[in-house]
């Protein structure tokens, strides 16, 4: 049971609140109130608690000083692993709680492989999408969420070294630059979405919090059936080009950032998916395109 | 570990995390049979800290079978030191054990011939200011530490266990006849020297702080290598020859008090005889009961900001003669000024 706002609101800004998001549980605490506020918006419906539970990791946004507090407000980090993370301005404050989120997972879990892919589900068909940064990756995962799919996860894709599956790690899509209007359009609705964080390194963010059936999903784990690759070209005629079994295994590799520690376990897992799925590139040029290009490769390939 | 709360288990990982020591615990609770019993989140992070000990290690291990190629027409030998070592031993101090760099230690005039090879096989010094290039030159017992950009591991050559200025600074050449070879001209150094190294480095260089990792790994050096019968009085002649007494003695004291060592009396004794006075011992005591396990004990701060900042400025004066001391501080602290 979730403890009421104004209980996370006073852990939150005290001694820290517990929030889980699939496998992971991270203790955090927000001494900014704006950050604070934004941060209770987009996690809106996430599991809470203020109960103690074992803890993967902590983040604590605070402060450096009284001056960097009031004066020229800037956020700090603090993880247990890390705490000399470039400080941002408090207007851009929600991006350092995802960049300690983010990187905390990305060197800490072992468990699971990481894939930098996006993971969802129709009919129990696991699909995962990854992708190098601008190829769409966030908003055909996102469009495919708000399109009645489940959403599993956008940054990391978590498959369990031992029973093979997909597990969920929804946390909000970070979308970027032009990618933001096409889903607002998508969406309809600007409730899930936060505001919009300009300047930062990379362009405009702004974060979308999953569809809420994704949420309370978020402990039930996927087969993985299928593989796509998205490639964005603005001018091209929408494709599929299939991928075979090898190809398949060294670009699943390729976009996980955890093989080589794992090693020989996720080899084997690799292997397995690379075998069990079938995989393709597609070219599109608007996520109409691309969406219609995922139900079709499915459609003609599993029945 | 089975009758641990929640909050229990936090203060355990935190405290492991701040003392490195959760790929020791993964390895701990899997060998005593616990595992199965744990709660399956207890697990799942010391199954991250199993996996992330194995890869550093198996990191660390590549980066040798690379320094081999790197040295290749060197023929002297090449000294596998400290966590590098145990782990090409299989020594129980090796499990679990997170090791990020790797030490070799070579014949002073060796110093220049294996730079080389190194230098020529891509490795790049880490050290670019010119007067930390010349203190390491001039006053370290090792070189600028050496990192190859593929890899971003650190390698770092000693030519002694200690800075030459150090006034414990021993005969090298001594430890280095008696490293026994492992493959090829990769040595290890003897068991009684790979422990009074350990030793030296722990209470004689180091600062002492969150150090309960490094008094482990001399329980586990202890508890491995007393079992052949002749271990104990060829560890206390050896200590006696290259003039590490007092380090020796703080070692079993608090090997004894903290992890219950199974240290013989007469041993004891023996290691005595080169106890400091009343006072020092008692400073000692309060210094390092104090810093061995800092986290999580409740402490006032104050004593335990003294206690710490104690033993870093006694590692400091150990290290260098007080004229050298003072001026390498005043050069340090005017650097700092200028920077900022």
């Amino acid at each position: 049971m979730n403890p009421d706002l104004s209980t996370i609101k006073r852990r939150l800004s005290g001694s820290g609140l517990f929030m889980t998001v699939g496998p992971i549980c991270t203790k955090i605490s927000i001494k900014f109130p704006s950050i604070r506020d934004e941060f209770m918006h987009i996690y809106k419906g996430y599991s809470f608690s203020e109960q103690p539970e074992i803890t993967d990791y902590y983040l604590d946004v605070y402060a450096k000083s009284f001056y960097r507090r009031y004066v020229r407000p800037q956020v700090a980090l603090n993880t247990l692993t890390r705490n000399n993370f470039v400080p941002l301005p408090e207007s851009m404050g929600l991006l350092s709680v995802e960049m300690g989120m983010n990187w905390q997972v990305a060197f800490g879990c072992k468990t699971h492989v990481l894939f930098h892919a996006g993971v969802v589900e129709r009919d129990g068909i696991g699909v995962v999408i990854p992708a190098i940064s601008g190829s769409g990756k966030s908003t055909l995962s996102a469009g495919l969420a708000y399109d009645g799919w489940r959403f599993l996860s956008d940054e990391f894709g978590m498959l369990d070294v031992d029973t093979g599956l997909l597990y969920p790690y929804p946390r909000p899509v970070s979308l970027k630059n032009e990618s933001i209007a096409v889903m607002k359009d998508w969406v309809g609705d600007p409730e899930p979405f936060s505001r919009e964080y300009e300047g930062t390194p990379k362009g405009t963010i702004c974060y979308l919090r999953p569809p809420v059936p994704s949420l309370e999903n978020m402990h039930k784990p996927v087969r993985p059936r299928v593989v796509i690759h998205p490639v964005f070209n603005p001018n091209a005629k929408p494709s599929i080009t299939p991928l075979t079994k090898t190809m398949a295994f060294f670009r699943l590799v390729r976009s996980s950032a955890n093989y080589g520690d794992i090693g020989e376990a996720a080899f084997h897992a690799l292997t397995k998916v690379a075998e069990e799925t079938i995989s393709c590139e597609i070219t599109y040029s608007s996520l109409e395109e691309a969406i219609a290009l995922v139900n079709q490769f499915i459609d003609e390939n599993i029945s | 570990m089975l009758k641990l709360t929640v909050k229990d288990w936090n203060s355990v990982f935190f405290a492991a995390h701040m003392l490195k020591l959760r790929g020791r615990l993964a390895s701990d609770a899997r060998e005593n049979g616990l595992w199965e019993q744990l709660p399956h989140k207890a697990q799942q992070i010391l199954t991250n800290a199993r996996i992330i000990a194995e890869a550093r290690q198996r990191k660390v291990m590549w980066e040798v079978n690379r320094l081999r190629r790197a040295l290749f027409g060197f023929e002297d030998k090449v000294i596998l030191v400290k966590g590098g070592a145990y782990i090409a031993r299989g020594l129980r101090a090796a499990k679990g054990r997170i090791s990020v760099d790797i030490d070799i230690l070579v014949a002073k005039k060796n110093l220049d011939i294996v730079e080389n090879h190194l230098l020529l096989s891509g490795y790049a010094s880490q050290v670019l200011n010119s007067y930390d290039q010349q203190y390491y030159r001039e006053w370290a017992h090792e070189l600028p530490p050496l990192v190859h950009p593929d890899r971003m591991v650190e390698v770092d050559v000693h030519h002694n266990i200690l800075q030459v200025t150090n006034r414990l600074c021993p005969n090298i050449n001594l430890m280095i006849e008696a490293a026994v070879p492992l493959e090829d001209n990769i040595y290890v150094l003897s068991d009684v020297d790979i422990l009074l190294h350990s030793i030296v480095h722990l209470f004689v260089d180091g600062t002492i702080k969150a150090s309960l990792r490094n008094l482990l790994e001399q329980h586990d050096l202890i508890s491995e290598f007393s079992q052949q019968a002749d271990f104990w009085t060829q560890f206390m002649d050896r200590a006696e020859e290259l003039g590490f007494g007092r380090p020796v003695f703080y070692c079993l004291r608090y090997c004894a008090h903290f992890l219950n060592t199974d240290i013989p009396s007469e041993v004891m004794t023996r290691a005595k005889k080169a106890a400091p006075g009343f006072l020092t011992l008692k400073i000692m005591d309060m210094m390092i009961f104090r810093t061995m396990v800092p986290y999580g004990t409740g402490g006032s701060k104050v004593t335990d900001y003294l206690a710490t900042n104690g033993l870093y400025i006694r590692s400091h004066w150990l290290r260098m003669p007080p004229a050298l001391l003072a001026k390498h501080l005043t050069r340090k602290f005017f650097r700092r000024f200028l920077k900022s």
